[in-house]
């Protein structure tokens, strides 16, 4: 069953990461809310400025590249401005914004083509590797960034819902439309991919390192 | 970032949770823009339904107004046919009582030859009687019991008559009380004649028995009776003078001297003839001047007297209303204490004109021209918000540091309840603030009231001079623990200002005394609201005013 635009997920917790992240926006900030829903451009400038470049990160997340981050963004914040009255002060507004991106993301990821799941990723030989090899890595968040917007988009997707909104595989196979053992698979393979390519930059970084 | 990590997932998720990306400008740009095109949808679908509104009531005003002048142009007319109807009746009456008291005189001034008068022609049913000699008897006068036959008094007593009717004959039988038939002698009147037959006549021996009813004229000796008759029966009024002339049927009829008539026709019958022509069925009416001026009669249709402006001369009436009111405040740049931060820019950015409201009791006064005084008293009540922004501590008046909070109508001072006070130049952040502001007014307006039935309509212009009764801001301080809110007077407004008024009113009477308002009213401060303050205010309102008015 889809996820419908909705801000708030009946059974799905905040993200860890939202809470601890998150300045409380509550009863304080009313004025700037009450603002906004007034229609007020300028609290709505503001309101956009606090949570703007937060929530892009998310959408280069979900974005195979900048511009379609940009769009995911815009999007966005139109729809958070429209359903600003839906907001209850009941928890914290950065969380409620980026359910609004997630959500956001995942209608334009099904609308443009259909979330065909990959079973198996085409890659070199040695790209399977153990899941207790350890990884180091020293890549920046904008190469980080870069890597998982390189997977293949039903990949990222289900990478970005598991690892960074703390979704279930059961939540994730409704979200998508595929299957449990589906969304498992493709987490498996998604991480697969990654460290391939942690490694191939490492191996190129440090040719002299050995492979464990 | 080094990091030494055997999942994949915490390394990807503590590297790029918390990062922040800048965010190209052309993205607000795209929101706002999408912004403004809801926006401008809402407020199209938000005007719509206002101007279906308007039109709606405006649709039943004109229906309201046309029916209002309908009914009055349609009530008006069945009046004046009633008032037509009823005079036409009251006249015809007086008609006939005056030519009974025509008739009653006549029959007074002929009592001596016991001459039976007419009563109204339209009561004649006499019907000729023939006798056995071959003769026709007069016909009688059946409905006035009071006549005798004309023919039994002559055949009794025909020389005495005759003496009688000479005496007579001199005074040409003009009666001087009111009127008259002064006739031509008709000369050989001895012939017998035949009376027409359903003619109720006066026919003693040898008078002209001319038909004197007109209906149907059809005596055998008509001709040579017509023939005879060659002067024009004149029914002259003394004393008014008027002339009018009765023409027999195939009579031409000419003016002749009473004098000439007076030799020529024979002492009975120009009597006789005097009291048939005094009596005939096509007697014309005459115009008794003395019964007029008796009765005070008018000949023109009585006029009524022009309708006052029902309860509005000289009266007074109370009023009572209530408005929510659209403030619309304009601010000015004080050049000598403005600067940057503290101008009207930055006051129209931060500032949200909130709710406002008035109420109050009015008197009015109205004179007979349709003007009208008003004045009494009312309070409006207006508020402010403003959004967050940074305030820093200085002194006040009294010594002390406090954090000072600008706003367009004003200044306020904020202290902290816990925690040190500020020092000069510390600053701290309002989270939200909303100033509130009272004036009890007294309003002085000219008003021209116009009346259309149950509505009335009045333009009014006047001014208002406004006492400040309340400002305060109320804001909230961030502070270490949380906010603080506190309520603070706000210094710098004047103790009064001055507004214009201008509104034009619609009033819908519901009986005698009382009537219902609406008003839409416009007030435009013609001074500002505050003295020594970076921006002046200036406090506008428009409102709708609904209320009720009582005569007293």
């Amino acid at each position: 069953m889809p996820i419908e635009f909705f801000p708030f997920h009946p059974t799905k917790p905040f993200p860890l990461a939202s809470v601890l992240i998150a300045k409380p926006f509550g009863i304080e900030h009313q004025p700037l809310i009450q603002a906004c829903l007034r229609g007020d451009r300028h609290s709505q400038n503001e309101l956009y400025g606090l949570f703007a470049p937060r929530m892009f990160t998310v959408c280069l997340r979900y974005g195979k590249d900048r511009h379609e981050a940009e769009e995911i963004l815009q999007e966005g914040f139109i729809k958070v401005f429209s359903s600003l009255h839906q907001y209850r002060s009941e928890g914290s507004m950065e969380g409620w914004i980026r359910r609004v991106m997630v959500t956001t993301a995942l209608q334009r990821l099904r609308s443009r083509t259909p979330l065909h799941a990959v079973l198996s990723v085409e890659g070199d030989a040695h790209s399977h590797l153990a899941d207790d090899e350890k990884i180091e890595s020293s890549l920046s968040a904008k190469e980080l960034l870069a890597l998982v917007q390189a997977l293949p988009q039903v990949y990222r997707a289900v990478f970005n819902l598991y690892v960074f909104e703390g979704y279930k595989h059961k939540e994730i196979a409704e979200a998508l439309n595929i299957s449990e053992g589906t969304s498992k698979s493709n987490l498996y393979d998604a991480r697969q991919w990654l460290k391939e390519k942690i490694r191939a930059g490492q191996r190129l970084n440090h040719p002299k390192q050995k492979r464990l | 970032m080094s990091e030494d990590l055997h999942d994949i997932d915490d390394l990807f998720r503590d590297g790029i949770e918390g990062h922040v990306e800048a965010v190209p400008p052309s993205v607000w740009e795209g929101v706002s823009h999408d912004l403004d095109k809801k926006q401008a949808a809402l407020y199209k679908q938000k005007y719509k339904r206002l101007k279906r509104a308007a039109l709606v009531l405006l649709l039943l005003c004109f229906l309201g107004g046309s029916y209002i002048v309908y009914k009055e142009s349609s009530g008006s007319g069945k009046t004046s046919f009633r008032e037509t109807a009823s005079k036409t009746s009251a006249e015809s009456s007086n008609k006939s009582s005056e030519e009974k008291a025509g008739l009653s005189s006549i029959k007074n001034s002929a009592n001596e030859t016991k001459v039976g008068t007419r009563a109204n022609g339209r009561n004649e049913d006499a019907t000729s009687q023939k006798q056995p000699d071959g003769t026709t008897a007069p016909a009688t006068v059946s409905t006035s019991p009071s006549v005798s036959d004309p023919m039994e008094n002559t055949k009794k007593n025909p020389k005495e008559n005759k003496q009688n009717l000479k005496e007579k004959t001199t005074s040409l039988g003009i009666d001087d009380k009111n009127e008259l038939a002064v006739k031509k002698p008709v000369v050989g009147s001895s012939e017998k004649t035949k009376p027409v037959a359903n003619k109720p006549t006066v026919n003693p021996e040898g008078f002209d028995n001319a038909p004197l009813n007109t209906r149907s004229p059809k005596a055998v000796n008509r001709k040579s009776t017509e023939d005879r008759i060659t002067s024009k029966n004149t029914i002259i009024n003394s004393s008014n003078k008027k002339t009018v002339t009765k023409q027999l049927p195939a009579v031409q009829q000419t003016k002749i001297a009473a004098n000439q008539r007076a030799d020529n026709i024979p002492a009975v019958e120009s009597l006789n003839r005097n009291q048939a022509l005094a009596t005939r069925e096509y007697a014309a009416p005459f115009i008794n001047i003395k019964a007029l001026a008796i009765n005070s009669q008018s000949i023109l249709p009585p006029t009524q007297p022009k309708a006052k402006n029902p309860g509005e001369s000289g009266l007074f009436s109370l009023s009572a209303f209530a408005a929510p009111n659209i403030s619309f405040d304009r601010l000015e740049d004080n050049d000598r204490l403005a600067g940057p931060g503290r101008n009207r820019q930055e006051a129209k950015r931060l500032e949200d004109d909130g709710y406002a409201f008035s109420a109050g009791l009015l008197l009015n006064y109205s004179f007979s021209n349709g003007l009208g005084l008003q004045s009494g008293v009312t309070v409006t009540t207006s508020s402010t918000t403003i959004a967050p922004k940074t305030v820093y501590a200085k002194m006040d008046g009294s010594g002390r540091t406090r954090y000072e909070f600008q706003c367009s109508s004003g200044f306020a001072y904020l202290s902290p309840k816990s925690g040190a006070q500020p020092a000069v130049g510390d600053s701290a952040k309002t989270i939200g603030a909303t100033s509130k502001l009272t004036y009890v007014s007294i309003p002085l307006a000219l008003n021209y009231r116009i009346n259309a039935g149950r509505f009335s309509f009045y333009p009014s212009l006047g001014a208002g001079f406004n006492f400040l009764a309340s400002g305060k801001a109320t804001t909230s301080l961030a502070v270490p623990a949380g906010s603080e809110s506190s309520t603070t007077a706000i210094s710098g407004l004047k103790r009064s200002y001055v507004d214009g008024h201008i509104g034009f009113g619609i009033e819908y009477g519901i009986g005698k005394k009382l009537s219902l308002s609406l008003r839409p009213n416009a007030r435009l401060a013609l001074t500002p609201i505050n003295s020594e303050t970076p921006v002046k205010a200036y406090q506008n309102f428009l409102s709708l005013e609904s209320g009720v008015r009582i005569k007293l």
